[in-house]
């Protein structure tokens, strides 16, 4: 589907001014809390510079963008075909629960080089059924999906602190409620990440591009009516789009404790919300696979940033998280003034 | 449903353009930080060990300026836990100026712990790290390897998490001598003989705290009720997190509202349980707290009894010395009563200084117009013999009588003999540990 000039004028117009808009709102909050806005900005430019340590700084980032970028990847697909997966947060726990049993409790009795693979595996497998339950009722019973998924992200908290707590719990943590920590080969750094990202984004795009699937989905997205009529099979192109979907929320889940944690806590330590923040990203990408990986880039600098904005400026976590919202509010405002502009070069 | 766009490569392109120029503009308005210089000199000492030379080499890095990173799990607003470690940060940069570059990053949660510190350390410049929770310490167990030319100080973890590793020390203040004592003030104060403990978490700290809070408040009922008489204290589910103001307030309400409760104990972060008595005593019913880490007297002006009070100042002041003199040492340091006091002799219960701004580990003022005068005064005595360790509450031994007495779990089974004394395997380890005296009622 190719854009008028007019409508790529109006792409560009409408996230340029709403992103404006949200900078200069936190911006203005920001001051009138008696922070500097430079240092602000002085603080999350520092991940780029001084050149010195630059590697590790990026590296960094790059993998606190994970958790992120792969539930993002996912959401893509659900969104494209208009399928509002809200449950990547707990496709994400359960995804990070299986790769936790595999690299702390299988990791030992398999061969060093099969045990990232398997934890791939294991987690894509988990996030796929637990997003293949919604979709399932969907296709089933016409549930609305936005309830199913939202629902089952609290289910996956509770199930996910059931077992650190009463099954996965170490032994040797003082009462501690966490698992043993993962095995040595269960860790993946920047360079296995990449790898994860260039297979996972290439996997997104190619599909949404080249194949059947990513064909019917994308007519499913912009007019259901039309599939039904040209022979689309919705539950067929549902269940498949949400199982990768929650495959890739899942991928995310494990690169929190094979990139970041080392170990499984309870839920609420685990994630701060990744899976509400990869939805940041897919707007914010405007659901195109290398800007979603370009977007949650961003956020994952400012994750990243986040304790040094702390121990420089003073900045609480709050404001992380009211930064977060407001680019999801730009996000989101930019499609409706999006609309409106192509609506009115349309009539003039 | 609406219609999802999916833009063509050039309006891609344009994301991405707008996104690098907002980064170019980030770029241009941050201004570079100095680099860092750090001089190290290798002093060679060479000893005569018998027929053997051994030679060590000693790095000192002169500290003419040090950055430390203070990592703490909860806001340093809590007025508790992060609170007072955050005020013996202040206290070490009072001490050294300018020297002391002490940064610090507040409700880090333990997840995020190995990501900060190593930010403190990479991107800060950080040579000293103090992780102030339990739960960083898997996270110090990894670090302390990839950077041995920086300090790691676990605040409360157990020293053989750390055997193998030279760059880590370990510090806490203990406060089972101040539970104890605060259950001495409340078993002689409650009228109901009903006392409750609202814990965070059920590890052998808090564990320990609770059985020194029950011990203390059988004490007290016995001293002021006769001697065959006994408390029972109910101790609350566990928060499961330290910060949970919330659910601590819920939890202090049905000790008092279902249970009859009326001095309520806790290991939580916030001033939250004594504001929660505050707010009955508003209302005529008599509910007492305590303070917990810091004075939350000012939440809580007529509510709190005392209370179990650390000043972690002293500590730091020691740890950072030592940096400074360039002489660190691994050691694990486990304040309690009289540790870090000038002067530690024990004095008559008359002059006792309870109640005084001492050492690591302290007491408030006893809110002596609602305390038994008894009471008060056997605490006094006990604060003093405990700066010399000649009381201490895990023994065998009656305080009131000087007899020697059996300690029981809920099980009826024999935890400490007559005259017996615990050492610190039974106060530290979970398979010791674990046990609950026998006036406890779990709920």
């Amino acid at each position: 589907m190719r854009l008028k000039p007019s409508d790529r004028l109006a792409t560009t117009l409408a996230l340029t001014a709403s992103l404006s808009v949200a900078l200069l709102v936190f911006a203005a909050i920001l001051g009138t809390h008696g922070y500097s806005v430079t240092g602000f900005a002085r603080v999350v430019s520092s991940g780029f510079w001084p050149p010195e340590n630059l590697s590790w700084r990026l590296s960094s980032i790059f993998i606190n963008s994970l958790p992120v970028l792969f539930p993002a990847l996912g959401l893509i697909v659900a969104f494209r075909m208009g399928f509002w997966n809200i449950g990547a947060e707990g496709q994400l726990l359960v995804g990070m629960a299986a790769a936790t049993w595999v690299g702390v409790f299988l990791a030992d009795r398999l061969p060093g080089a099969s045990v990232l693979p398997a934890m791939v595996v294991a987690a894509f497998v988990a996030g796929a059924l637990w997003a293949a339950g919604p979709a399932l009722l969907r296709v089933w019973l016409g549930v609305n999906e936005v309830l199913t998924t939202l629902m089952l992200n609290y289910v996956a908290v509770h199930l996910v602190n059931y077992l650190v707590e009463y099954r996965w719990k170490d032994p040797r943590g003082f009462g501690f409620i966490r698992t043993p920590p993962l095995h040595e080969s269960a860790r993946i750094g920047a360079a296995e990440g990449a790898v994860l990202v260039v297979l996972a984004a290439g996997l997104v795009y190619f599909m949404l591009r080249y194949t059947q699937l990513g064909f019917e989905l994308r007519i499913i997205g912009s007019s259901p009516k039309a599939a039904r009529y040209a022979g689309i099979s919705y539950a067929k192109v549902t269940l498949l789009a949400m199982l990768i979907s929650g495959g890739l929320a899942g991928l995310g889940g494990m690169s929190v404790v094979a990139g970041l944690t080392g170990e499984l806590m309870e839920a609420q330590r685990m994630s701060p919300g990744y899976g509400y923040t990869g939805i940041i990203a897919a707007w914010l990408g405007r659901l195109h696979p290398a800007a979603v990986v370009a977007a949650s880039l961003f956020l994952g600098l400012i994750y990243e940033r986040q304790s040094v904005l702390q121990a420089t400026m003073r900045l609480g976590v709050g404001y992380t998280m009211l930064f977060n919202g407001l680019l999801l509010f730009a996000a989101i405002s930019s499609t409706y003034l999006e609309k409106r502009l192509r609506e009115a070069g349309r009539l003039g | 449903m609406s219609t999802p766009p999916s833009p063509s490569r050039r309006a891609f392109l344009q994301i991405l353009g707008s996104a690098a120029i907002a980064g170019v503009l980030g770029y241009a308005a941050g201004s570079s930080l100095a680099p860092r210089k750090t001089v190290t000199t290798t002093t060679t000492v060479t000893q005569q060990a018998g027929a053997e030379t051994v030679t060590t080499t000693v790095t000192k890095t002169p500290a003419a300026k040090l950055t430390a990173a203070w990592i703490y799990v909860g806001p340093i607003g809590d007025a508790g836990w992060t609170y007072a470690h955050n005020a013996g940060r202040e206290h070490a940069t009072s001490v050294f100026g300018d020297k002391l570059d002490a940064k610090y990053v507040e409700s880090v949660p333990e997840t995020g712990a190995k990501q900060v510190i190593q930010q403190m350390i990479e991107d800060q410049g950080a040579k000293v790290v103090f992780a102030t929770s339990f739960g960083y310490y898997t996270a110090i167990q990894e670090l302390a390897k990839k950077y041995p030319d920086v300090w790691f100080w676990h605040c409360s973890g157990p020293y053989e998490f750390f055997t193998d590793l030279p760059n880590v020390g370990t510090y806490f203040a203990e406060l089972y001598q101040a539970y104890y004592l605060n259950g001495l003030i409340a078993g002689a104060v409650t009228q109901t003989g009903k006392v409750g403990y609202v814990p965070a978490f059920l590890i052998p700290e808090v564990v320990r705290h609770i059985n020194a809070f029950a011990l203390g408040a059988r004490d007290g009922y016995r001293l002021v009720h006769g001697k065959d008489k006994d408390v029972t204290v109910y101790l609350a589910p566990e928060l499961k997190a330290w910060f949970a103001p919330d659910k601590a307030e819920i939890s202090a309400r049905n000790l008092v509202d279902n249970y009859d409760v009326d001095v309520i104990a806790f290991t939580e972060d916030t001033y939250t349980i004594p504001s929660v008595a505050e707010d009955y005593q508003s209302k005529g019913r008599k509910v007492w707290s305590f303070s917990h880490y810091s004075d939350m007297s000012r939440f809580a002006p007529n509510a709190i009894l005392t209370g179990q009070l650390v000043n972690w100042g002293p500590i730091y002041e020691y740890i950072l010395a030592r940096l400074y003199a360039g002489d660190p040492r691994k050691e694990d340091i486990w304040a309690r009563i009289g540790d870090f006091m000038p002067i530690r002799w024990r004095k008559p219960a008359e002059q006792s200084t309870l109640g005084k701004v001492e050492g690591a580990v302290y007491l408030p003022p006893i809110k002596e117009e609602a305390v038994p005068a008894a009471a008060v005064k056997l605490a006094k005595k006990l604060y003093e013999d405990m700066k010399e360790l000649i009381f201490e509450p895990f023994s065998g031994y009656d305080p009131i009588t000087g007899e020697p007495r059996e300690i029981r779990d809920t099980d009826g089974e024999v935890r400490i003999p007559k005259g017996g004394r615990l050492g610190r395997h039974e106060l530290w380890s979970d398979e010791e540990m674990n046990w609950f005296l026998d006036n406890i009622e779990k709920l």
